[in-house]
Order: C-alpha cells, then structure tokens, then sequence
C-alpha cells in the first residue's frame, strides 16, 4: 500500500519521539517481566513433579501459583502486543478501499480498543476491591486473589495509552501499518 | 427481535468489523460487550467483566497455551532444526529431491517440539533454504516445500490450536494430540510423494543426487536425541497421564531451555527475545479467547447456536453434506484470517452443529474428528493467496523467488492436502484409532 503524505484535515502532533521511546521501552519491560514470571511459573511446575516423582512431595498449590502467575503475566503482555502490532486483523478489503477510509478504520480499532481496556481497567479495578471485601483466598496457599488485581489494571491502563499512541502514530504514518 | 435475528446481527456487526480491519479480537470484544447489552442490559454486562478477564487469563487448563509457545521459541534458538534437517539429508541423500525430503523430515522432527506453524517454517526455512538453494534446488521447490513442511508443525503434537480447541469443545488434550498423531504421519508421507513425484516428473527442478557422501556434514547425534527425548517426556507425558499438560509444557519449556543453554544458542538478549515473541502471541491468543468468551455468551442469550443445530438436524440435508460445507468456510475463510480466530469464531457454532449429526458415532469422537479435519483445512489457508503466512515467511528468506513462484511450489502439496482431507472424512477410525486406545 502506498504511503501517503499526512492529510491536513488530521491536525493531531506527532508523537513525541522521547515519549515514544520511553512508551516501548516500558511495554518491553513489562512483557520481560511477564516473561520471567511465566518462566518462574514453568520452574516451580517442574520442581513440584520432580518433587511428586521422587519424594512424593509436590510444591503445595502449584497450581495456584500458575493461575496466579500466568493471569498477571498474560496481562503484562497485552501493552508490548498492541504496540508491535501484534493483535492480527485482516487487512484484505482495506488494501483495495480509498486510502482515507483504510485510515479511519485503522483508527477506529485503536481507538475501540482503548475504549474496552478502559472499561476493562475500570471493571477489574471493581472487581478486586470486591475481591478485598469478601477476603476471597485462593483454596491451598491462601494468596488473598485480590493481590493479581493491581497489576492487571496497571496493564490495562497502559493498553489504554498504546492504543491512543498507536492511533496518532499510523495516523501521521498516514497508513495501514 | 428474535434470538435468531438478534444472533445474525450479531454476526454482521462482528464479521463488518474485522473485514474493515478493526483487530479480530477487539472486533469479538465490542460486538460481545454492545451485544449482552443490548441482549441483557448494562448491568450484568458491567458485573461479568469485573471478573471475567481475571478467571479467563489466570486458568490453569489455558497456561499451557503460553508455556508451549515459550518452548517452541527456546526450541528454535537451540539449533535443533539444523540438527533435525542434517540427519534427515542423510537418511533421504541417496534421492533425487532428497534435501527436499529431509527439509519435510526436518519440519515433521521440529513440529513435534514446536506447537506453531510460523515457527516451524521459519526454524527450518532458516536452516534448510541455504542448503536447497547451494545444491541447486528450484525455487519454487524449496519454498513451496518449507511453507507446506511448516504446517506440519501445527498437526504434529504438541499443538497450540488443538489444546485450543479441545479446550472449547471440552475435550480431553491427550486425546486431541493422539487424534492428530496418525493424519499428521500420514501428511508427512504424502508430502513426501508429493517430492518424489514432483521431481521425476520434472528432473530439472532438483540436482541429481550427490554420488557418494562426502561432503555430508557430520551429523548432530546429541541434537536429534535431545528433541526425541524432549517429544518423549512431553507428548508421551501426556498420552500417558503421567502429568498435566500444563505440567508436560513446563517440563518442556524448561528442558529446551536448559538444551539452549548447554547449547550455547541462548545469551541473556536471546532469552529477552524469546520472552517478548512469547508476550506477543500470548497476547494476541488471550485477548481473543476474552473476545470469544464474551461472543459466546451473547449468542447463546440468542440461542442461534442451539437453533442451527436443531434446523440442520430437522431439514434432512445428508451430513457428509454439511460437514463438506463446513470445511468449505474454513477454506474461504482462511483466505482472509489467521488459523486461530477462524477457530475461535467458529468452534462455538460449529461443533454443537456438528455433533448433532448422525455419522454413526457418539458425539464425542465427531468432535474429535471434526477438530482434526478442520485443523487441516485451516492450516491449507496458511499457505494460499491471498494471505498465506507460511508462504510470505518463507519467501522473505528468498527474496529472489518471486511470490506467484512460491505459490505455484505450494500447489502440488495441496492436492496432498485435499487427498488427505477426503480420507480422513471417509474414513473416520483413521483419526479415532489411537484415541480409542487412550480411552
């Protein structure tokens, strides 16, 4: 697809180059993070059946461990997938429509994105405090469940700031990306 | 409105969307969040997703998903793929197309560590396409063979898109992977016949083969046993229930790490790396499956998967019909979507269609044998035009091939594809046999 020069009637201010660098730098930086988690999941797995198999002595709830380590992990990988464009979409029709359309519609994803992980934060923000409230506790170790709460709606907030970045960046980039 | 014409809004709304190239999963999220409320209100809309994200991405059964994908990433930094392809040019040397072969024996090798196709492609497109070009293989066999050899990657266990699956329609991953066991050999034979046939009937395409053994490179055996013994603990970990999937991937994921490791292919940037094409997949793969939660709530409010079923059922219409209608979406639509929202989007309306139907079999093994086929007619979309991701991975590691050269490579491997999908649907115990054991 041709790269089109930026279209005047969109008179939005390039990102900031420092914020730019600093954005990836920190949605990296969570998706490392996450990464070591899921890894620390994936050893503590493996020391638990090691521990069964010859000890009959499995890591007490590793499973809770998973669940916890693996939902907060999933969600620090949310922000660096959006931002290299990592979410698939079909861009087959887009191709061959007019390219300010192709344009808006590229805009229009980010832009109901960022609306949903708004909601998302928000909501998971309800749901932990309701989490706190009710003392709810996972069933062996007894982590309170409200702890993987904040940093899924840290994550999501980034989410929310990827998608408005991403939105002014393919838009001054002025196609689909 | 009636359920019906509420659930085919729906499904404009939804398919509008992503053909616009809104992301397939923010297409799944907003049509399942406007839908429940406007199917039930805001309130209970509001209440389900103050949890719903957390019980969906912290499950146990789905931590596998990530867990296979980061061993498929440490698999392709080990260096194994060369040690996979360098023994298979052994084996198949004495061929005419033999480093063709072993490219497929290498795919097939790679796949069963290796959940993912791109992946798979891409390890050995890496390793194999200097040698096929440096021997003097055609183009267009070597980058048609690579992109078909990568598909083996999804059919051959572990597989990311089957634990998917068998997650959705509640069935046992063991018995997915042991389903897919025999039409996934059975693939690597017929694309094995596919070279076979290709080059005789066009000598020129391939080099004669090399007289004696040479200049063979020494072959790899530490290599080749480090992934059958990896294949060993993890898929046959979970065939025979000595552990969770979740527990196998972990395993996994740790031995191909340590592999990588002792190997010397993993530095403190390489592991970074393989952490962040971790994140990116995890991401992509999970914010759908919450799209697909909340899609698949929305529809059964309207109960137009239940009323499908009961019509189909009603209307006469013989199954092999609608199950040949069935594969022939997935066909069209894999020209336009990747292998897992294709999947994702259908399996809930499909399946309960599906096995409603008389094949002569319970419920359960139609559903397994319909996974199967339709992971094959899937997987076909990946290296098709318009947007067949196999095939632009692999060329980009060609860029003297011309894209129409590649896909005119590919097309022999299809007409393996389309053979091996009429078999399996004609003959269902192919599939069913070895689950029939497990269970």
């Amino acid at each position: 697809m041709a790269v089109n020069p930026v279209d005047p009637v969109y008179p939005i201010p390039p990102p900031d180059a420092r914020f730019a660098a600093g954005l990836t730098a920190l949605c990296r930086w969570l998706a490392v993070a996450g990464g070591l988690l899921l890894a620390a999941v994936a050893i503590v797995t493996v020391v638990s059946v090691v521990g069964r198999a010859l000890f009959a002595a499995p890591v007490p709830g590793d499973f809770e461990l998973v669940e916890l380590g693996c939902g907060i992990a999933v969600f620090a990988f949310l922000p660096y997938c959006h931002l290299t464009n990592g979410n698939v979409a079909v861009d087959f029709l887009i191709d061959r429509l007019p390219a300010p359309l192709g344009r808006a519609a590229v805009l229009a994803g980010h832009l109901l994105l960022a609306a949903v992980a708004l909601v998302l934060a928000h909501r998971l923000g309800a749901g932990g405090l309701d989490m706190w409230r009710a003392a709810d506790e996972t069933m062996v170790l007894q982590v309170p469940r409200w702890w993987a709460f904040p940093p899924m709606v840290v994550s999501a907030l980034l989410l929310v700031v990827v998608c408005g970045f991403a939105a002014v960046r393919d838009l001054r980039a002025g196609r689909a990306p | 409105m009636t359920g019906a014409a509420a659930g085919g809004t729906l499904l404009v709304a939804l398919f509008g969307m992503i053909l616009l190239r809104v992301p397939v999963a923010v297409a799944m999220l907003t049509t399942g969040i406007v839908g429940y409320a406007a199917l039930a209100g805001w309130t209970p809309v509001m209440g389900y997703l103050k949890s719903a994200a957390y019980w969906r991405f912290s499950s146990y059964d789905l931590s596998v998903v990530p867990l296979f994908l980061l061993m498929g990433q440490l698999a392709t930094r080990a260096g194994l793929s060369r040690a996979l392809f360098d023994a298979a040019s052994v084996g198949f040397g004495r061929l005419r197309g033999g480093l063709a072969m072993a490219s497929i024996g290498g795919c097939a090798g790679f796949g069963a560590i290796c959940g993912s196709s791109l992946a798979t492609a891409a390890a050995l497109g890496r390793v194999a396409m200097p040698a096929l070009r440096a021997h003097g293989y055609a183009g267009r066999l070597a980058t048609g063979t690579l992109a078909a050899g990568g598909t083996l990657g999804i059919l051959i266990p572990p597989s990311v898109i089957l634990v998917i699956y068998a997650l959705l329609t509640e069935q046992n991953i063991a018995v997915m992977f042991a389903a897919a066991l025999v039409p996934g050999l059975i693939a690597v034979a017929g694309y094995l016949v596919v070279i076979a046939a290709v080059v005789r009937a066009r000598p020129d395409l391939a080099p004669a083969p090399a007289d004696r053994d040479g200049e063979a490179a020494p072959v790899d055996v530490a290599g080749v046993i480090t992934v059958a013994a990896i294949f060993f603990v993890v898929v046959g970990g979970i065939y025979f229930g000595w552990f969770t999937p979740t527990e196998a991937a972990a395993i996994g994921a740790v031995a191909t790490g340590l592999a990588a490791l002792a190997r010397g292919g993993l530095g403190r940037d390489g592991f970074a790396a393989c952490l962040l094409e971790t994140a990116r997949t995890t991401g992509m793969i999970f914010l759908i499956l919450l799209g697909a939660d909340l899609l698949n709530v929305c529809l059964a409010l309207t109960q137009l998967p239940a009323d499908a079923a009961d019509w189909i059922g009603r209307s006469g219409v013989s199954p092999y019909v609608v199950l040949f209608v069935l594969l022939l979406v997935y066909l069209v639509l894999g020209c336009v979507m990747d292998s897992l929202s294709m999947i994702l989007l259908t399996v809930p309306l499909f399946v309960p269609v599906i096995t409603t139907l008389d094949f002569g079999l319970d419920a359960g093994a139609v559903a397994i044998w319909f996974g199967v086929l339709a992971l094959i007619v899937v997987e076909v979309g990946l290296i098709t035009p318009p947007v067949g991701m196999n095939v632009f991975v692999i060329n980009s590691l060609a860029p003297d091939v011309p894209l129409a050269e590649t896909f005119r490579g590919v097309a022999p491997f299809l007409i393996s594809d389309g053979v091996r999908v009429l078999l399996l649907a004609a003959f269902p115990a192919i599939t069913l046999w070895l689950p029939g054991l497990l269970l």
